[in-house]
């Protein structure tokens, strides 16, 4: 494969993924009846607005409930977030520092949950919250997933990395079993805790059908959940809107990703050894 | 034993200290409490509470008038609908997994070198990862649709006949499978990419002295080499081919004549739209031992028996 | 400073017995080694001691008081550990204060960063902060307390894991295998510093290694344990020249020590190889013995005269002395001798050469318990 070839085979393949999502980016400054008119023939402006407009931003923030719903998302990745981040931190400390009966079983217990998708369990997954008395409630919605398989994974496997004798040298010094966490486990794995938290952070805008099914008030809903009610793929779609409303969704998330992700790398674990 | 005093004096002492010593469920318990309850309460009880209802019938209010004992299995399997929805999930995984693997195999070959260039590309072809699955379903829905999609107006473009994406059978599975393979194909891409990059070089450099070709080296090396990360890939790429509801639910509702109509969507029509909890239980629990089976069946037939040293 | 009692310390990983009722006594300011092959069970000893690890039998006193109930942290004993198991979020200063800071800041002053600012707490890392400059000035490594260990070479790592252990003022120092992550050289420098330090410290060093040399250089007494017991507790001088135990006898001593399979007559004298050697030992009953004697015990002599000869199998030139690898007929390992340059330089491959022994220093063992048989002489001398 010479240079030419292969630049171009690379250049496609960014293109694929890529253009999706700069044609949604297009469309979110454009007017409605301006893209349904250049749709007919092939031409720039069949992708490309021809004349840029912020209007349907404005549409967008001018409905009455995304404000809210909007704020629903981030709290809800915020609440997840740090939820799945501490219970897998305690219980990753737990399964990889401790020795008990069954510990090995326990792990795969929590493993195997992974194969149990929430598409497959979903009714069930209902009643036990409506048993509960949490549907429509925002709690309704964070609880079920603020237990993370993978969370507990990735932590665990970061304690393990951790050498022993670390923690031993702490308890020598006194620390307790917090203490130990603290002050010896926890600055030594905190790109895997940052990793974690941020993973499920942005899993929140994963989601749709949870909150479809178990928040039924509109001012409690995610914003992506409701803007989907936008969506009439067998009528003519609103999309200028649709693409307006889902660029404010997903632009906290993007500031919180660019925020953390240079402690991804910057934090590499060293050990005291060696 | 010799001093019996002794001993059990001893063992009070122990129970004392225990604190400092990570044995026994006790102090562990303190720690795993709020990852235990959570798993107990949201991924066992569910389970539990699909067993138990799938053995009963259900008033449209969801009160529980009857016990069923196994009817709700037997109605779900005679069901033809139901029937062809767990075949529908089948053919999904089997036409998604292969694709999608080898897409994600040739993307992490082609990028495998560490450039900076492969890395922006890497980071493109992962990209969709990011957007989550409702905002990229957003962006297939304006791609595919019929008037103002971008692909008919390339269709149309280049003398092709337009296609009514989401109102014919095939171009609806069509769709939403290459959704789900254009989202997920990242996830592979980089499970191969981290297999590759556990290649130690000098295999493939004492089989180039022993003078195999390129191609030769795929096949002998690299490929058997990336085994385990075949595993991987094969058991994620399955359980994301039970997931694609959202597609469905969002823009096809199992249209168009049954051609989108997969098992997880009866099961979601089943319980939510017409409360027949029974057979919905049963349904879920159906479909997830026919995942289990299907990912135990894939984990036997590409158990692998080797290590690096 | 204080001694260290163990007794009958027994424990067992998932069924397999690591250590069998050891006892053991260590006395205040002494330097003991636990030396023995990897996995004999010496560093369990040592965790248990320090409270890392729970025995399944069997008790620890350290300083004349029972601590099977205590914590680590309240047992007052520092460890230093093979990988220094130094924090590496923080500067050699901070590690060197956390065991000081976590003895006697509360927990408000320890948790956050602010309360240390407060006048009880600053008088306090005042106080820290001499002790850690003075302990940093004497192992040499003032230079480097505000670097992260990342950025130290092995050595300097392994100062300031001393250090941070020095710093506590313990009642004992536990080490384990301090020395296996320094290259060679260093090793024998490192080694003389610890020795130096414990006759400065004047406390308690309880010292793990699988490195006899190591054990034989530096301790005041030294403990070989394998398969988890006690073989034998004495001076390194002891140990060497007088093993209980055969076991003790090839692990101590470079080039190791020599074995020939041999019997004991009715009349108390050794046969081996079909010779007889005057020893005057009370036979075991079975008869069977080991004979050992160490390579400079021993001598080459003409082979007309010689009561056992042999042919030189392989020669190692150390510089300063020579060693001969004898093959003997009837024997499947060589005879190792050591001996002079100047005796042995004309030496060749493939001599025919005599062995000449000393009865007296002829060391036996019985052949299936491996205990010392000793001569009336040996007895007298050992006692």
């Amino acid at each position: 494969m010479n240079r030419f070839s292969s630049l171009t085979l690379r250049f496609l393949l960014a293109a694929i993924f890529v253009a999706p999502i700069l044609l949604a980016l297009a469309a979110s400054f454009r007017d409605n009846s301006e893209m349904y008119r250049h749709a007919g023939s092939l031409s720039f402006w069949t992708f490309l607005p021809s004349e840029p407009t912020l209007d349907a931003y404005r549409r967008a923030i001018a409905l009455p409930r995304l404000p809210m719903q909007l704020f629903n998302t981030v709290l809800l990745g915020f609440v997840m977030a740090t939820g799945t981040a501490v219970s897998s931190l305690l219980a990753g400390y737990a399964l990889s520092r401790f020795r008990f009966r069954g510990r090995e079983a326990l792990f795969l217990l929590m493993l195997f949950t992974l194969f149990i998708p929430v598409d497959v369990i979903l009714p069930p997954l209902f009643f036990v919250i409506r048993d509960l008395g949490l549907i429509d409630s925002f709690w309704g919605l964070a609880l079920p997933f603020i237990f993370s398989p993978v969370g507990v994974y990735l932590i665990r496997q970061a304690i393990e990395e951790v050498p022993r004798e670390l923690d031993h040298a702490a308890s020598l010094d006194g620390a307790g079993l917090w203490e130990v966490l603290r002050t010896a486990i926890l600055p030594n794995i905190r790109g895997a805790v940052i990793a974690c938290w941020l993973m499920h952070f942005v899993f929140v805008w994963e989601w749709y059908l949870w909150p479809l099914t178990a928040m039924r008030r509109d001012d409690g809903q995610l914003a992506q959940v409701a803007i989907a009610g936008l969506i009439d793929p067998l009528r003519s779609t609103d999309y200028a809107l649709v693409f307006a409303a889902a660029i404010l969704t997903i632009v906290p998330a993007f500031i919180v990703f660019a925020l953390l992700q240079r402690f991804l790398t910057s934090s590499q674990a060293t050990t005291g050894g060696k | 034993m010799p001093h019996p005093t002794a001993a059990s004096g001893r063992d009070i002492s122990r129970r004392n200290r225990s604190a400092a010593f990570l044995e026994g469920w006790g102090p562990a318990l303190v720690f795993l409490c709020p990852a235990l309850v959570m798993l107990c309460l949201f991924k066992l009880w569910p389970i539990a509470e699909a067993i138990h209802t799938s053995t009963g019938t259900f008033d449209p209010g969801g009160q529980r008038i009857d016990t069923a004992g196994f009817d709700n299995f037997g109605f779900a399997l005679s069901d033809s609908r139901f029937q062809w929805g767990l075949w529908l999930s089948l053919a999904a995984a089997i036409v998604k997994v292969p694709v999608q693997l080898a897409l994600g195999l040739a993307a992490a070959l082609m990028l495998r070198a560490n450039t900076g260039g492969n890395a922006l590309v890497r980071a493109m072809v992962i990209s969709p990862m990011f957007f989550g699955l409702p905002v990229t379903t957003f962006v297939f829905a304006y791609l595919f649709d019929a008037n103002v999609g971008a692909i008919n107006a390339i269709l149309s473009g280049i003398g092709l006949p337009r296609v009514a994406w989401l109102s014919t059978e095939a171009p609806a599975q069509l769709l939403v499978l290459g959704l789900s393979v254009w989202r997920d194909v990242g996830v592979t891409m980089l499970v191969f990419l981290a297999g590759l990059s556990a290649i130690p070089p000098q295999i493939a450099a004492a089989a180039r002295l022993d003078g195999a070709g390129p191609l030769a080296l795929f096949f002998t090396i690299t490929l058997p080499l990336l085994a385990r990360s075949f595993q991987f890939a094969v058991v994620l790429a399955t359980l994301a081919s039970f997931q694609i509801l959202v597609p469905v639910l969002m823009l096809t509702k199992g249209g168009p004549t049954g051609a989108t109509d997969l098992a997880s969507f009866q099961i979601y029509e089943t319980a939510f739209s017409y409360f027949d909890l029974g057979t919905a239980s049963s349904m879920s629990l159906l479909l997830l031992v026919g995942l289990i089976v299907v990912i135990a069946l894939e984990l036997r037939w590409l158990a692998v028996k080797w290590t690096y040293e | 400073m204080a001694s260290i009692t163990v007794s009958d310390i027994s424990k067992a990983f998932s069924g397999q017995p690591i250590l069998r009722d050891v006892s053991l006594d260590i006395r205040d300011g002494e330097f003991l080694s636990l030396v023995g092959p990897s996995g004999c069970g010496k560093s369990t000893l040592l965790r248990i001691i320090a409270g890392l690890e729970e025995q399944d039998h069997g008790s620890v006193e350290i300083g004349g008081r029972s601590v099977d109930a205590e914590r680590p942290g309240r047992r007052d004993v520092a460890m230093v550990f093979q990988s220094y198991a130094l924090y590496p979020h923080l500067s050699v200063y901070d590690n060197m204060a956390a065991p000081l800071r976590q003895r006697s800041l509360t927990q408000f002053q320890r948790g956050f960063g602010l309360a240390r600012l407060l006048p009880k707490a600053r008088r306090k890392e005042a106080e820290f902060r001499r002790e850690i400059e003075a302990t940093a000035t004497m192992l040499g490594i003032s230079g480097l307390l505000q670097r992260k260990p990342a950025q130290l070479s092995g050595g300097q790592r392994q100062r300031v894991a001393l250090g941070r252990a020095i710093v506590r003022h313990p009642k004992a120092f536990l080490m384990d295998e301090p020395l296996s992550n320094l290259d060679a050289k260093l090793r024998d420098t490192v080694r003389a510093e610890i020795s130096a330090l414990h006759r400065r410290l004047g406390a308690t060093f309880l010292y793990v290694t699988h490195d006899q040399a190591e054990a034989m250089t530096m301790s005041d007494r030294i403990a070989i344990i394998m398969e988890g017991q006690v073989l034998q507790i004495g001076a390194p001088s002891d140990v060497y020249h007088d093993p209980a135990d055969l076991r003790v006898a090839r692990f101590i001593g470079s080039p190791r020590i020599n074995v020939l399979a041999g019997e004991i007559d009715g009349s108390g004298r050794a046969v081996l190889l079909g010779r007889a050697f005057d020893l005057d030992i009370a036979p075991p009953a079975h008869g069977k013995v080991q004979l050992a004697f160490r390579p400079h015990d021993a001598g080459l002599c003409n082979a007309d005269t010689a009561q056992l000869v042999g042919t030189i199998s392989h020669i190692e030139n150390l510089g300063s002395d020579i060693l001969i690898h004898l093959a003997l007929p009837g024997s499947e390992e060589p005879v190792i001798i050591r001996e002079s340059h100047e005796t042995a330089i004309h030496r060749r491959l493939g001599d025919s050469v005599g062995l000449k022994l000393d009865s007296k220093k002829l060391l036996v063992f019985d052949e299936t318990t491996g205990k010392r048989l000793r001569t009336p002489a040996q007895t007298e001398t050992a006692s």
